[in-house]
């Protein structure tokens, strides 16, 4: 039901001149947030037409909420609270609130209830933060002792609470530019304070203008480590891994090199007996024992991490542009044998059927001939 | 000859007296090697005997008197090891040693405060030739170079006498230390016969300067990180200095360097490491570029700047020492200088106190006096008592390097100097505040004092980095005998009688008066005394805790290592304080219930800062903040500065 609002609603704008124009949205510069922002002035336009065609006796407005709710993912107005307060308002006032002591008691209007309930489910499962605007709607449409009520008091104490406290934490709206979200994912992902993140435009080939971007993050002591590599030994560059940013999966790469196994070794019981308290000290000899042990952050014993990057297009070739982008801060790099092991992470699922057990892809669907 | 003042001071005479006689006495007029300051003195013995032969018996003189080795006392207090012989307060043997000392003091003394501008100093940053010149003429820059060489051959006291002294200037004294305290001290130390002969005549008289190059850009504490290398010529005659030092006192002026660089070394095994090496460079060599003087928040009138060195040939016979005994003879340098800075402070703040006294005396302010209020009064008995402690340590230090032949007083030095630094900068600071708004003024001296202390607690090792040194030494030193009872803890059936009173001793937490200090002092300080042994025998067990509880990892605790540090550091100063008390008292000297009352007051003070000291290293981690202080730590470092949220932060909805 809420689809054909919605079309509606779409093709008025593309007919209608004036509302173009009002659609324009010019102080927005990118194309996907202007396309954003239409998404999101149409649905609240749907709601509104539906309010306007459907006077003070909507019916089956718990439906037309519904079909919304399942509307607004595949729309990406999901984290958007104007939306969600859009659908709020289409409750009557006053109505609703109970009266007397057996409406108190028993759930007044309940699959009402049970709808508000959902919105604000969905609201929390997404993320978004209500305001007390949204308390005041509550109130004036089912009074203040109410399942709703008690939802939305649950989800403004626990999320105002929770709101800082990922140490990961990412911007409400996330950024558009790949460039961006690259960064964004190489900052939450690198260990070492003194990291530097480099972003590099390299066109694809000599002819093309287009200029495609690698994102790099590597740190002095990275780079030092590279620098005292010995050039027997190669740096593999492994890949397709997949990192994600709330919902938008970046795929990065990491240039990694075989660890000394000996850096992990810890002395043994007895021999720790043995040397216990002989300190060879900073203040004894100019190599202390104790001072060459420890491993650094980069080192782990899977390998020793000693840089990473996010590509536009994440092939072998923006890997190898990388590599010759990093040449610069790290000449060893050119006399290092480099040796590549990619995978790209599958855009496409492979599903199992049932009969005959062959696995066949999910594209579109071929028609049975049958 | 010694009256006997009372029944009970008559043991510290009488044990000065075992000594003398222990030590094979013959001639009654023989501590020779505490004397010889007068100029006379000097120009008798450049004259008197053929130097090889005369060299010798000299030293032999020296050594007559002097005992071999010593007790190191505070790692002994680390094992609960209290060395009696500490307690009484060294001096030098006769009234005419004292009086030379203050004979040759006078002059220079004089020197100082009349030629001396430090203001003028200060604000040009600069000190002039004329005066570096006449500095040289009074002798001041060969104080501990040997009368052949020309130098006042002064022995720790009175080179600590005279750092009193030229302290009056702090830029002139910086320029003395790193001349001679750490310039020349690689000659003297662990030079040949011949470097010493070429090298030590023109410095001691200023005609030439030194200097001591070990600091870098990336290596300033860490001073076996440096980056300088010396390649050696094909013909294995001359090695080639490249790299370049900062911050190097006396950088611009000097001639001879004592440069500190890294060599190619092969063992015994065939194996080739980067080991550092001393040279001797002088600035005739070429290839040595000084850079701009630095511009200082104090002592702005010593040279300090950039030494880059391009290819500077250095023969080898200029090697201090052996190819790869760089780092020894560094920390041996170093090691040696350091008690010093404790008369020199002392020598600051006394002129200080009294100033800021005089201020207070006359000063009226709500028609009192401001030397009538409590406040007032407290500053001063602060500086007052931190000053004679400061001068305890450094002279308790001194006399007895003296004393010994080969002495192990590396960790007391470091103390002192830890001790005077910080109390330097603090008294300072509080004399500037008796003041008030006329310390602040650049017409009065107390701020430039105030500036010049500051680098105190920098140079000569970082406080922080001498508290790891304090700690980790001694605990080196305690660890060796209990490595045998964390033994006998892993395997407690094996020995069960050793373990019976091992674990008898660990039970009872109250410390015993088993030591009877109080014996070896005046009677009126056996209270004193008392607190002296009862925290020798806490820091014990705080030792034994902190060893059972980290094993080898200890030295990694520093927040740990910073308690035990600053626990001797409180018992080494009260061991001071309470020796010289002990023997104004029995001496009868001017002024003796004062320092009583300064001891007092300091034993007071110090057994609180023990107190919490050690509550901290027997309460744990959770309990004494260090987790805390970690985790807070971690997160400043990973916010990339200060952390929490500005206090009108609110949230949006």
């Amino acid at each position: 039901m809420f689809q054909e609002y919605y079309t509606a609603v779409l093709t008025e704008v593309h007919s209608n001149e004036r509302l173009k124009a009002v659609t324009n949205f010019q102080h927005l510069s990118d194309p996907i947030l202007k396309e954003r922002a239409l998404k999101k002035w149409i649905f609240i336009e749907a709601v509104n037409a539906y309010l306007a065609k459907n006077g003070e006796n909507r019916r089956g407005y718990v439906e037309f909420i519904y079909d919304a709710l399942e509307q607004m993912k595949p729309l990406e107005v999901h984290r958007d609270l104007d939306c969600y307060k859009a659908l709020i308002s289409i409750f009557p006032k006053g109505m609703m609130i109970p009266q007397n002591v057996w409406q108190h008691a028993f759930s007044h209007y309940p699959k009402q209830q049970d709808c508000m309930v959902e919105i604000l489910e969905q609201l929390e499962h997404f993320g978004v933060i209500p305001d007390t605007k949204v308390q005041d709607a509550i109130e004036e449409i089912f009074g203040t002792m109410n399942n709703p009520m008690r939802k939305y008091r649950r989800i403004y104490y626990m999320t105002r609470k929770f709101q800082n406290r990922n140490p990961y934490k990412l911007p409400y709206d996330l950024p558009v530019d790949p460039i961006q979200l690259a960064v964004l994912a190489l900052r939450k992902m690198a260990v070492d304070l003194e990291n530097e993140l480099k972003v590099w435009k390299v066109s694809r080939d000599e002819n093309s203008k287009e200029k495609l971007f690698i994102a790099s993050a590597q740190s002095p002591l990275q780079r030092e480590m590279i620098h005292t590599h010995p050039e027997s030994k190669p740096i593999y560059v492994e890949g397709g891994y997949r990192v994600w940013l709330r919902d938008i999966p970046q795929t990065y790469f990491v240039m990694r090199t075989d660890t000394d196994p000996s850096i992990f070794v810890r002395p043994t019981e007895e021999e720790e007996l043995e040397n216990l308290f002989d300190f060879d000290t900073i203040f004894d000899s100019e190599k202390p024992k104790q001072l060459a042990l420890k491993p650094n952050v980069h080192q782990q014993e899977e390998g020793t991490i000693l840089g990473m990057c996010i590509t536009e297009t994440s092939c072998k070739d923006s890997l190898i542009s990388w590599i010759r982008c990093l040449q610069e801060a790290n000449p060893r790099l050119e006399s290092i044998p480099i040796v590549f092991s990619l995978a790209t992470p599958s855009k496409q699922a492979l599903v199992l059927r049932s009969e005959g057990m062959q696995p066949s892809q999910q594209s579109t669907n071929s028609p049975d001939p049958s | 000859m010694l009256k006997i003042i009372s029944l009970n001071g008559l043991k510290h005479i009488e044990r000065k007296f075992k000594r003398e006689v222990l030590s094979n006495l013959s001639e009654s007029n023989n501590y020779a090697f505490l004397c010889r300051h007068c100029s006379k003195a000097v120009q008798q013995s450049k004259t008197s005997l053929p130097y090889s032969k005369g060299q010798d018996a000299k030293l032999a003189l020296k050594q007559k008197g002097k005992r071999q080795k010593n007790i190191p006392f505070v790692k002994e207090l680390f094992l609960g090891r209290f060395d009696k012989e500490m307690l009484l307060f060294p001096e030098l043997d006769k009234y005419e040693d004292v009086e030379h000392l203050n004979e040759l003091i006078a002059p220079v003394e004089r020197f100082f405060t009349e030629n001396v501008d430090s203001q003028s100093i200060d604000i040009e940053g600069e000190i002039p030739k004329e005066l570096i010149r006449q500095l040289g003429e009074l002798g001041l820059f060969g104080q501990q170079i040997p009368h052949e060489y020309g130098g006042l051959e002064l022995d720790a006291t009175g080179y600590a006498r005279m750092a009193e002294v030229t302290a009056m200037d702090a830029s002139v004294a910086v320029t003395f230390a790193g001349h001679q305290a750490i310039g020349l001290k690689g000659i003297l130390i662990a030079g040949t016969r011949e470097q010493k002969e070429k090298y030590l005549p023109k410095l001691a008289t200023g005609e030439q300067l030194a200097a001591f190059c070990l600091t870098e850009p990336s290596s300033g504490s860490d001073a076996a990180s440096i980056q300088t290398r010396a390649t050696l010529s094909e013909d294995g005659k001359t090695f080639h200095l490249n790299g370049g030092k900062i911050w190097i006192t006396n950088g611009g002026i000097a001639d001879v360097f004592t440069v500190f660089a890294k060599t190619e070394v092969t063992d015994e095994q065939g194996n080739r490491e980067d080991k550092m090496t001393a040279f001797i460079v002088e600035r005739a060599f070429g290839g040595i570029t000084s850079g701009k003087p630095e511009d200082k928040l104090g002592i702005r009138g010593s040279n300090t700047c950039e030494v880059h060195f391009d290819n500077t040939p250095v023969p080898i016979e200029n090697v201090l020492g052996e190819v790869g005994g760089g780092f020894k003879i560094a920390m041996n340098i170093l090691n040696s200088g350091r008690f010093s800075m404790g008369s020199s402070g002392a020598g600051m703040l006394k002129k200080l106190i009294g100033f800021a006294a005089e201020h207070a005396i006359s000063r009226t302010q709500f028609k009192e006096k401001l030397m009538n209020f409590g406040l007032i009064q407290e500053k001063f008995s602060t500086m007052a008592v931190t000053t004679y402690a400061m001068e305890s340590m450094a002279y308790l230090t001194a006399l007895n390097l003296d004393s010994y032949v080969e002495p192990d007083l590396s960790v007391e030095a470091a103390i002192v100097k830890v001790f005077s630094s910080e109390g330097c900068w603090n008294c300072a600071s509080e004399s500037l505040q008796v003041l008030g708004g006329l310390g602040y003024m650049k017409t009065y001296p107390y701020e430039r004092y105030l500036r010049d202390a500051r680098i105190l607690m920098i140079f000569e090792g970082t406080n922080e980095i001498l508290r790891l040194f304090i700690a980790m030494n001694c605990l080196k030193y305690a660890g060796k005998e209990l490595k045998e009872f964390q033994k006998l803890l892993r395997n407690p059936l094996k020995n069960p009688s050793a373990m019976f009173l091992f674990m008898r001793k660990m039970s009872s937490r109250k410390p015993k008066k088993v030591m009877h200090l109080n014996e070896e002092l005046h009677p009126t300080l056996q209270h004193e005394a008392w607190m002296l042994e009862q925290w020798t025998q806490y820091l014990e067990k705080a030792v034994q805790k902190l060893l059972r509880q980290y094993g080898n990892s200890i030295i990694d605790e520093q927040f740990h290592l910073k308690r035990l540090a600053d626990m001797a550091i409180d018992l080494y100063a009260m061991t001071a304080c309470i020796g010289r008390t002990s023997r104004s008292l029995c001496m009868g000297l001017k002024n003796n219930d004062h320092e009583k009352t300064m001891t007092q007051l300091f034993c007071k003070e110090a057994v609180h800062r023990l107190e919490n000291n050690f509550e901290a290293i027997m309460s744990g981690d959770q309990s004494n903040g260090d987790d805390l202080r970690r985790q807070i730590a971690e997160k400043v470092f990973t916010e990339h500065g200060y952390a929490a949220s500005h206090p009108l932060t609110k949230n949006k909805f």
